[in-house]
């Protein structure tokens, strides 16, 4: 009954457009209240969220890709990768999807890789005659993997949640990564085999190969060295974004000579911008999280589930059925924060990995984020390429069911998420 | 119930630490008859173990677990305990950290001044050193070598034994002992086990250099407005908690040490005295800059301790 | 940078009463924000230069991880002003993009009514806290021992700011263009 009320309570003040922020916290206060707790508890959260060393990844992650960004990298990783397979017979797709997976290896963000590659590719596969609906589709796909292959906001904010490695979390997202990578591609060529309306790129020269792989080297570098930083141990993730935004500056003042004061500027603020967004719903949910614990809710979900649900497969199945439905409207990062404390008691109950479980997650985040009526990166690529919703969400459609088979796929063969963790 | 009091802890309920709280919440219900109960909220849903002193004495939530150490930057003497090699037994440990005991009153008194009061004090047992390659017998080992450290206490005895100390959190300490982010590990012996730190580090030095002492502290302006009789009950169920552990911890971290021994590839290395002598000696300069940050306070508590040698 | 003053096909913007004052408010907002500009890059220079001291030189610091932590705090909460009056909160509007101009004005001042009432609330107990832990000398328990006031500090100043930008805004709501609800205020991650 209290559960009912308390989420009819959040719809209402999240569809009433009040930032998500503080409908959370808000509404957290108002529990406390209610029930006569001591309100003190919200301000030593506002302190306390914040109050956290791996939690500065995030704005340290998006200060470096925002320079990359600023510094025109997608177009050069593009042209790279483009001049290497654009002449294939779906060539110039598997190129926007390799580039997305490459920029996503320097951003932490799904709807920050789905921007800058698309805003270069979308362009290109016009041109060479693909289907509008399959371009953007495509890439409002390969655009999640952002949050999948490392670094990634919303495993950092996982780890956090649940005191787990984030170095550990990282390098699982890899291989689900490249499984992702390599469903959409094989769906890229399918599709190119049975239709023939587009022309692949010309094949171009030795020398015009070298001169954009060149160009695209320090960004290719700067993604290695993330990786293989974080996988050596030579610095935790709180260090490797440091060391990437200081080596993107590097980079863009370099050998890309795309330097200039206003561009940084603007990067930096654009990375204070989304930092304070992101990090006010964090606290926003912790304040709500709080108050929903003070409630005994997590006590009662875990009770229901003990109760009704037996194995982990069901369990697991029940959660993906959740996820699925919130993230028709719910923004991603609130997905995470309000739902992982809920299940957490019950996942350590069932024994599930919380690893594994947390690339699950993120899986179905991936999916949120394209599914409408709520999906950022549907917005994102409808507002790049100027066009209709519903055009995007006709493209996407098959490759939510490619993401489906891929959630499959890891519970089958959780390999593909602990193998390298575990190498 | 006539009264609910709400416990936040760090851990899980079948933590060690935390199965004592449930065996406290279960001793205080029977002896009041149902009179008293608590409510518990493990595994940080409330509050990480860095919070409970503000959310405590502030009256945010009723009761919480801490460790010791979290009251140290605050009040450096309670870092007692963290010193290296002040305690050379189990047994002046038992006796310094007993109730009726003269350093322990210290202690909980200062605490007191920060308005949380101490109900029971949680042995968790010794702090050793890891590392690979080889074992550490003497602090030369230490030299140049970057080490994990917990927190000041720690950091001053890596210090005056040439090491360079590094601060990594105990989810990190895996991947980092794994990955050779530090070159020598830092944690409980039991720790060693849970975290499968085994998997990682070859060996063990059962240096037992520090103690992990967890408090449990309660509001204290809450403890006065409660009658004689409530206080008697806490007092009695807190005791019989206290003394379990005690007696617990013993046989557990030494459980700890022998599966260590036997079933994982471990090489765990005991020190002699004459070796456990030379870690002192070096490790002295850390007394002395836990004696100068914690005062007169400090001086008197390394005192009582050595008293009871 | 979206500005919420101008992308209005419903009117002008006509000054507000006491104008002078909003401006200011907005200005030190934007000047805030110029602060956190320079703190997110010391973080990262501080940091980097942490790894190179520990990997080049074999000495890591004791501070920079505390004072990084601290500077978070400092940053974050003196942006959330400007993230206020630039419109770049995350929130769902798929409904409330639907409704006619009065409607929208009515929703926006609804959003700052609650975003003032928690910003006065958190400055309260904010300072309440701050000024405990100057009275017991609250300090962290690391090698720095750094007072827990430094870090307390900036939920006050932001959150004072922010209730200051919300009136700010909230006065001007009637003189200004209805707000318009996009898809892109959703779009952050
Ligand atoms: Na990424
Ligand atoms: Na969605």
């Amino acid at each position: 009954m209290t559960l009912l009320v308390v989420v009819l309570c959040l719809l209402v003040l999240l569809f009433s457009g009040l930032p998500v922020a503080f409908s959370l916290a808000g509404l957290g206060t108002l529990m406390l209240m209610f029930k006569g707790l001591p309100v003190i508890m919200v301000a030593q959260n506002l302190h306390g969220a914040l109050d956290n060393f791996i939690l500065l990844s995030v704005p340290l992650f998006l200060l470096m890709s925002n320079i990359l960004l600023k510094g025109g990298v997608g177009r050069d990783l593009f042209d790279a990768v483009q001049s290497w397979v654009g002449h294939w017979p779906a060539g110039v797709g598997i190129a926007a999807l390799l580039s997305c997976g490459i920029f996503s290896a320097i951003s932490g963000s799904s709807v920050a890789t789905a921007a800058t590659v698309g805003t270069v590719a979308i362009p290109e596969m016009t041109r060479r005659g693909y289907s509008r609906s399959f371009t953007l589709g495509l890439l409002a796909a390969g655009g999640t993997l952002g949050i999948l292959i490392p670094p990634s906001i919303p495993l950092i904010v996982y780890g956090v949640i649940t005191e787990e490695s984030i170095g550990k979390l990282f390098l699982a997202g890899i291989g689900p990564g490249l499984l992702l990578l390599g469903l959409f591609s094989a769906y890229a060529i399918f599709y190119s085999v049975f239709t023939s309306a587009h022309t692949p790129s010309p094949r171009v020269s030795w020398a015009e190969r070298r001169t954009a792989t060149i160009r695209a080297l320090p960004s290719l570098f700067l993604g290695a060295t993330m990786i293989i930083g974080i996988y050596s141990g030579a610095f935790t993730p709180t260090e490797a974004s440091a060391v990437g935004a200081v080596l993107a500056l590097i980079i863009v003042i370099y050998p890309l000579r795309t330097f200039t004061w206003s561009l940084f500027f603007d990067a930096v603020r654009k990375t204070v911008a989304t930092t304070v967004v992101l990090f006010l719903v964090v606290i926003g949910a912790k304040i709500f999280g709080k108050a929903v614990t003070l409630y005994q809710v997590p006590a009662q979900v875990s009770q229901l589930v003990d109760t009704h649900v037996s194995s982990e497969w069901m369990f697991l199945l029940i959660v993906a059925a959740i996820l699925l439905f919130i993230g028709l409207f719910l923004e991603s990062l609130s997905m995470l924060l309000i739902m992982v404390p809920v299940l957490l008691p019950t996942v350590l109950g069932l024994q599930i990995d919380v690893i594994w479980f947390g690339i699950f997650f993120v899986i179905l985040i991936e999916i949120a984020l394209i599914t409408p009526p709520v999906g950022l990166n549907l917005f994102v690529i409808q507002a790049v390429a100027k066009t209709k919703l519903a055009t995007v969400v006709r493209g996407v459609t098959p490759l939510i069911f490619l993401m489906l088979l891929s959630v499959l796929l890891i519970y089958l063969f959780p390999a593909i998420v602990t193998f390298i963790p575990s190498l | 119930a006539e009264r609910t009091l709400r416990l936040s802890l760090q851990v899980a309920t079948n933590h060690p630490v935390g199965e004592n709280i449930v065996y406290f919440a279960d001793q205080l219900e029977e002896i009041s008859d149902g009179e008293m109960n608590v409510e518990i909220y493990d595994s940080a849903q409330l509050y990480k173990g860095s919070e409970i002193p503000q959310a405590v004495s502030s009256g945010a939530i009723d009761m919480g677990l801490v460790l010791i150490d979290e009251f140290a930057g605050t009040i450096p003497a309670v870092g007692l305990f963290s010193v290296a090699f002040m305690f050379p037994s189990y047994e002046v440990l038992a006796r310094a950290a007993d109730p009726e005991s003269p350093v322990r009153q210290q202690i909980d008194d200062l605490i007191l001044g920060t308005g949380s009061r101490v109900v029971w004090w949680q042995d968790y047992g010794p702090v050793q050193l890891l590392s690979n390659g080889a074992p550490l017998v003497s602090p030369e080992d230490m030299k140049d070598k970057k080490v994990r450290v917990l927190g000041k206490p720690s950091g001053d005895f890596i210090k005056a034994v040439g090491g360079v100390p590094v601060k990594i959190g105990g989810s990190e300490q895996f991947m980092a002992y794994q990955r050779g982010t530090v070159d020598i590990g830092m944690t409980g012996t039991t720790a060693i086990k849970s975290r499968k730190l085994h998997e990682v580090m070859d060996h063990v030095t059962i240096s037992n250099h520090a103690q992990t002492e967890f408090l449990v502290v309660m509001n204290d302006a809450l403890w006065q407005d409660m009658s004689e009789q409530e206080q008697s009950w806490m007092t009695e169920a807190a005791r019989a908690a206290e003394m379990k552990m005690r007696e617990e911890t013993k046989t557990k971290n030494l459980d700890a040490q022998k599966f260590l021994e036997d079933e994982t590839d471990m090489t765990v290395t005991t020190l002699s005295d004459a070796q456990i002598e030379a870690w002192r000696a070096a490790a002295k300069p850390a007394i002395d800059t836990y004696i100068e940050s914690a005062g007169e306070a400090g001086q008197e508590l390394v005192d009582s301790v050595r008293a009871l040698y | 940078m979206k500005s919420a003053d101008n992308r209005n096909p419903e009117g002008a913007e006509k000054s507000a009463p006491l104008n002078t004052l909003w401006t200011v408010i907005d200005r030190i907002g934007t000047g805030c924000a110029a602060i956190s500009d320079v703190l997110v890059i010391a973080i990262a220079l501080m940091l980097f230069g942490e790894v190179v001291a520990r990997y080049l030189l074999n000495m890591p610091t004791i501070w920079t991880q505390d004072v990084a932590v601290a500077l978070q705090l400092w940053f974050t909460y003196l942006a959330m002003a400007y993230v206020l009056r630039h419109r770049e909160m995350i929130r769902i509007t798929a409904v409330v993009s639907l409704l006619g101009p009065n409607a929208r004005r009515c929703i926006d001042a609804f959003s700052l009514l609650v975003v003032i009432a928690f910003s006065l609330m958190a400055v309260y107990y904010a300072t309440d806290i701050m000024l405990e832990s100057i009275r017991l000398g609250r300090r962290a328990p690391t090698m720095l021992e750094m007072p827990n006031w430094i870090s307390e500090l900036p939920v006050i100043l932001g959150f004072a700011l922010l209730a200051l930008q919300g009136v700010a805004d909230l006065v001007r709501i009637p003189y200004r263009p209805a707000p318009e609800f996009t898809a892109a205020d959703e779009a952050a991650d």
